[in-house]
């Protein structure tokens, strides 16, 4: 890769700049959010814009994780997104490869099967009976296994696998390997930054989901972090997010709703937000050249 | 296996009347690849699909799926009769274009944009700050729009009325509510969109730009003619999956930002039905506006496939 | 539902979806003769059954075992198996419904279903008077003296069979609202309370919230919310105070004002000799241009638009706004409103405001009030029995019932032992109790409210409210000859489930309320001239669902005569 050195042209001036303040613009509201959730009901009903908090005050954050339930609903969403994210990740390879050969026979068929599923489904009542009946109630894998194939990343990865140089495979055919071979030695390592893409997606899908959790999950020793935060969001006011919490709350602390769905938020998207910079690695430009060449 | 390809190769020749059989032998491995994703959606999606017979029926749980009586399309007739339907069904068109013509080629453009930034950490971190918006909940976000918006605290109004204009309030408006909800819909999700985009730039063959720049080409050159066109096979895919999802034009984010003074151009199918408890209890019902939205999200995905198959070659299929 | 579990998991899936069918298809509960005499008499529990219980307020958060469970598995012989659902979550009761996997009772109140729907669709079965009569003595005496109680809930065609049970709500008695004005306002601007002022209790807060039962005019209201509007109350020399503040997504807010009108939301009454609802009528129209004019003087905060509920409680908070409106409890500032206004105003030790809460604002020719919280009576809620409930476990379930909600003494299943497990809050049997905090106050270890419903009689209600409350309830809210004058009801209801008016309210609602709320929020900003679209509106409402709605309506019967039975 030649990197000239250039001048800086006004174009680099504009873009640096346009970047700077779209950042400022996107920051704003999650600074909004982090100096609510350290203000108290005072000084967050000033309801105006606040870039500093008076005080920096943990009450709302004690308020959410004096949840007794809360760290064991961490684990539990961390365990879900691994195992979930992994199991995602591999299906959508497993199925996207294949169905990117043009020259496999029928490939339309299973190209539409999958299509098929994406579009229809039988809804929540039939989803719940086949799990009951599965024995997965009460069972981690009623949140990972329904959701293990996604139609939208393998179409998504069957189509950069569908640009991917078909010269690299046909040399490799010719020394001898087979597809699964060629599926993890050439196609995967060029493949990174869709397959680093595809498993952030899947991560965040995980991370994010409630509705499985609400519905297949009974046992509070299965809950998970979301299914927690939703009852704060949609709750009406303090007594009634703390009662749907389990009580646990100390309702003597002098706190806005707002204080405490902020503190959840910050809570509940902590971890998954850090994630990116580990994703963003494997977008390294001129992967295909170094493999061609390696 | 090694054998069994080999064995296959030769024997290609000799039967050219069985050719996709013995293709299909020599790529049985693809096959068992895709055998366990398939068995799963089977298992998981195909199986529960008898669900959707419950919009053709008077659902009675007593009685399960099977034997709830038909009902003659009743759902479907009553759905075209409610007027107030049929405006949630064009407010939720109108928006879904405006945003499908709007808020989608946004993460296209910020990530060619992105592209050329030189400094490999201003790049990282604009990226990094820029992907935070989409973790939020529309139900903090929804506060801040409305306070930003305000008539009376707003940081706009407040510009409006320091040159002598007259504070408008801007979330009951008709006219500016549609514009509002574009506008933060792009604000949470760009930096989102554009990160498949950043990965297929990624992967464009840097020789490219070589061959590019020993013709002459300069940055905007390069951008129209190898940046995008690299990225267009992703582009088109997004885009036709993106029309399969026209009819939901955004619930969560209409329901925290809209009040019945906007309901005229705000009020979608999904915010419309969720108002009416119409899915409490009333699953026939409800699977019936899950259909119709699905069909029609179908319908253009197949018409899109079409059109741009005969273009190119990048459709779904 | 035992029978059921099994079935469903040791079978595929359509044939388990077939038998389904056929188990629910039994004759035993279609309205059949009981012989009563087979069944074991009142009292006799040598039969250990097996019972899956839930009630008004259970959340799935029991522990198996806790103390309310063992003493009931004592006394009454049976195995109580714990629902696990949380009854007050949508989705999840939607899924027990749609999958037929309901406990042997359940009272969740999440809406979309009439009793004899829920009947028809084969998810409860009835409950015969007889056996009432015989293993609930104290629940049919207390229907007895709650008229038109025994006729309520019966099965179409039937007159001794029950869809449901009822609750009596003794909680709701009297006023639900009241307006409150900043009377710390009033003194600065030299508005005089209407009448003699008491305050609510003497600490917390409380000190600073006085009431009266005397009221304002229309008139006297609208030059104290000019004043409020712009006379700078809050002495801070800016125009930045409204009067009154309503909120976009309820019409609690102006719940008095309505009533001014002799209007509550969603009622009927006579009017030019034809039977009108609320929103098609007149007076409603009267109403509306009253609010316009507030608005357009600019009285009212024209952000109220963007306001639901809990911003509106928020933006109170900033001290901006001269009028609220408020329950018993809020001005008692007790402890679950906590957060609401306009008590929240107070919470904070040092604020200086102080509010006034009146009676219900007097209108035109000296009317005034407010809806009452049920159309008629005291009675309402619905508790279910599950249609796979057998005639003997119904005789227990029955017996179960009677005992923990008509039964003072069971007030254990609530509050376990006084001085074990709670305490009095004040003074013993005239204030709340409070539950130990090693104690789970609701389920949890203690199984407390875990199984009873939704039902109060006076006593029971002291339980849980504070005497502050109470207080002001004897005082004013629910003193007799308030109720008597200010609790407006309509004048037709169907409350013996003759006509089809809850389906049909049931079907309708969504775009009723699309409909009303449209033109409501309309002619309150003047976005609409309300003489010139009101016609057009009233088609509106008509043609979605209003018209079969009315018809309904005037089908039922007369509220008077219903309540003097």
């Amino acid at each position: 890769m030649a990197v000239k050195k250039r001048k800086i042209s006004l174009f680099d001036i504009l873009n640096v700049t346009g970047f700077t303040l779209f950042s400022i613009i996107v920051l704003y509201p999650f600074w909004q959010t982090v100096v609510l959730s350290f203000s108290d009901a005072e000084s967050a009903s000033s309801l105006g814009i606040n870039l500093w908090p008076d005080k920096w005050i943990p009450d709302a954050y004690t308020f959410v994780f004096s949840y007794q339930n809360i760290m064991v609903a961490y684990l539990n969403t961390i365990i879900r997104t691994v195992v979930g994210t992994v199991l995602i990740v591999s299906f959508t390879v497993l199925a996207a490869y294949p169905l990117s050969k043009k020259d496999l026979p029928y490939r339309n068929f299973f190209t539409i099967f999958f299509l098929i599923a994406m579009f229809f489904s039988g809804g929540m009542i039939p989803e719940f009976l086949l799990i009951k009946n599965l024995g997965l109630i009460d069972s981690r894998f009623a949140l990972i296994l329904p959701s293990a194939v996604n139609v939208f990343f393998i179409i998504i990865m069957r189509n950069y696998f569908m640009t991917i140089d078909k010269g690299l495979e046909e040399s490799a055919i010719v020394d001898g390997a087979n597809y699964f071979q060629i599926l993890t030695k050439i196609i995967i390592p060029i493949s990174k930054p869709v397959i680093a893409t595809v498993a952030l997606w899947a991560a965040v899908y995980h991370w994010n989901e409630w509705f499985h959790a609400l519905i297949y999950i009974q046992d509070d020793s299965l809950d998970v972090l979301q299914t927690v935060v939703r009852d704060m969001l949609v709750a009406m006011d303090l007594t009634q997010a703390n009662s749907q919490m389990g009580g646990g709350g100390s309702s003597n602390s002098d706190l806005l709703l707002s204080n405490v769905r902020a503190a959840t938020v910050i809570i509940s998207i902590g971890p998954i937000v850090l994630i990116y910079p580990f994703v963003q690695k494997y977008f390294v430009k001129g992967i295909m050249i170094g493999s061609l060449k390696g | 296996m090694q054998t069994v390809i080999e064995r296959a190769v030769e024997s290609k020749p000799k039967r050219k009347e069985n050719i996709n059989w013995v293709r299909m032998k020599k790529m049985k491995m693809l096959y068992f690849m895709m055998a366990i994703p398939m068995v799963m959606l089977f298992i998981f999606h195909y199986i529960p699909m008898y669900g959707i017979l419950i919009a053709f029926k008077n659902f009675s749980p007593g009685l399960g799926i099977w034997d709830s009586p038909w009902n003659n399309f009743e759902h479907f007739k009553r759905l075209f009769s409610d007027f107030l339907f049929i405006r949630a069904l064009q407010n939720t068109i109108v928006i879904s274009l405006l945003k499908l013509i709007i808020v989608f080629p946004a993460p296209i453009i910020f990530a060619i944009l992105l592209n050329e930034i030189k400094s490999e950490k201003f790049k990282k971190v604009s990226q990094s700050i820029s992907y935070l918006p989409h973790f939020m909940s529309w139900v903090i976000l929804s506060a801040m729009v409305i306070e930003v918006f305000s008539p009376q605290r707003g940081i706009i109004n407040y510009v409006i009325t320091f040159f002598g204009g007259e504070a408008i309030n801007f979330m009951s408006d008709k006219g500016s509510f549609i514009p509002i909800l574009i506008l933060t819909d792009m604000w949470k999700e760009l930096g989102w969109g554009a990160i498949i985009y950043l990965a297929t730039i990624t992967s464009i063959d840097p020789q490219l730009y070589e061959a590019a720049e020993i013709d002459g080409a300069g940055r905007f050159r390069k951008m129209i003619h190898v940046t995008l066109p690299s990225i267009m096979p992703m582009v088109i895919i997004m885009f036709i999956l993106r029309l399969g999802a026209v009819l939901n034009a955004g619930f969560d984010q209409i329901l925290n930002l809209y009040n019945p003074l906007v309901y005229e151009v705000a009020d979608i199918i999904d915010t419309y039905v969720y108002r009416s408890g119409l899915e409490q209890f009333q699953f026939d019902y409800a699977t019936a506006v899950g259909l119709f939205k699905n069909v029609i999200g179908i319908a253009l995905i197949l018409t899109a496939n079409a059109i741009i198959r005969r273009k190119s070659e990048h459709g779904i299929w | 539902m035992k029978k059921y579990a099994k079935v469903l998991s040791a079978t595929a899936l359509s044939s388990a979806l077939l038998l389904t069918t056929a188990c629910s298809n039994n004759e035993a509960t279609s309205g059949e003769k009981i012989d009563i005499a087979s069944l074991p008499d009142s009292g006799d529990y040598s039969d250990k059954l097996e019972l899956s219980l839930s009630g008004s307020i259970t959340k799935g958060k029991a522990e198996d075992g806790n103390y309310v469970q063992k003493r009931l598995e004592e006394q009454f012989n049976i195995k109580i198996k714990n629902t696990k659902v949380d009854t007050w979550n949508k989705d999840q009761v939607n899924l027990m419904v749609a999958s037929g996997e309901l406990p042997d009772t359940f009272a969740f109140t999440a809406g979309g279903k009439t009793p004899q729907e829920l009947f028809d669709a084969g998810l409860t079965r009835t409950i015969p008077k007889e056996m009432l009569e015989k293993y609930a003595p104290r629940y049919m005496k207390m229907l007895g003296e709650n008229p038109p109680g025994p006729e309520m809930n019966l099965l179409k065609g039937s007159d001794n069979e029950y869809l449901q049970l009822i609750g009596l709500y003794s909680h709701v008695d009297g006023l639900t609202w009241t307006p409150t004005f900043r009377l710390d306002w009033l003194e600065k601007l030299g508005f005089e309370p209407p009448g003699e002022i008491k305050q609510v209790g003497p600490s917390g807060g409380r000190e600073k919230i006085y009431y009266t039962d005397k009221a304002y005019t229309l008139e006297e209201v609208e030059e104290i919310l000019k004043a409020f509007t712009f006379n700078d109350p809050d002495g801070n020399g800016k125009n930045d105070t409204y009067g009154i503040s309503p909120y976009n997504d309820q019409m609690h807010w102006a719940a008095s004002l309505m009533g001014s009108f002799g209007l509550a939301p969603d009622y009927n009454f006579i009017e030019d000799d034809k039977l009108v609802v609320t929103e098609i009528s007149k007076k409603y129209k009267e109403f509306l241009k009253l609010l316009a004019k507030w608005y357009d003087m600019g009285l009212i905060d024209p952000e109220f638009t963007t306001l639901d509920l809990n911003k509106s409680w928020e933006k109170y908070k900033q001290g901006k706004i001269g009028y609220y409106i408020a329950q018993s409890s809020y001005l008692a500032m007790d402890d679950w409103t906590k957060g609401r206004a306009p008590q929240n105003l107070v919470e904070n030790p040092n604020s200086t405001a102080k509010i006034l809460a009146t009676a219900p604002e007097i209108g035109k020719d000296g009317q005034q009030g407010v809806g009452s919280f049920i159309p008629v009576g005291n009675l309402a809620d619905a508790f279910y029995v599950s249609k796979n409930v057998t005639d003997e476990e119904l005789a227990r379930i029955l017996q179960i019932f009677d005992y923990i909600n008509f039964d003072n003494e069971a007030r254990w299943t609530l509050y376990g032992e006084v001085g074990v497990h709670s305490d009095w809050e004040g003074e013993p049997e005239k204030s709340a109790l409070k539950v130990r905090p090693e104690y789970a106050a609701e389920e949890g270890n203690s199984g407390f409210w875990g199984y009873n419903f939704r039902t109060y009689d006076k006593e029971r209600v002291q339980w849980f409210t504070s005497e502050y409350t109470m207080n002001l309830r004897k005082e004013y809210f629910a003193r007799d000859d308030v109720k008597e004058n200010m609790l407006i009801r309509p004048y037709k209801w169907d409350v013996l489930n003759k006509t089809k008016m809850a389906e049909m309210k049931l079907r309708y609602q969504g775009q009723l309320k699309t409909v009303v709320d449209e033109f409501r929020m309309k002619a309150i900003v003047g976005e609409i001239d309300i003489d010139k679209e009101w016609d057009k509106y009233i088609e509106n409402w008509l043609n979605n669902g209003g018209q079969d709605i009315l018809a309904e309506m005037d089908k039922s019967d007369k509220v008077s005569d219903l309540m003097k039975q």
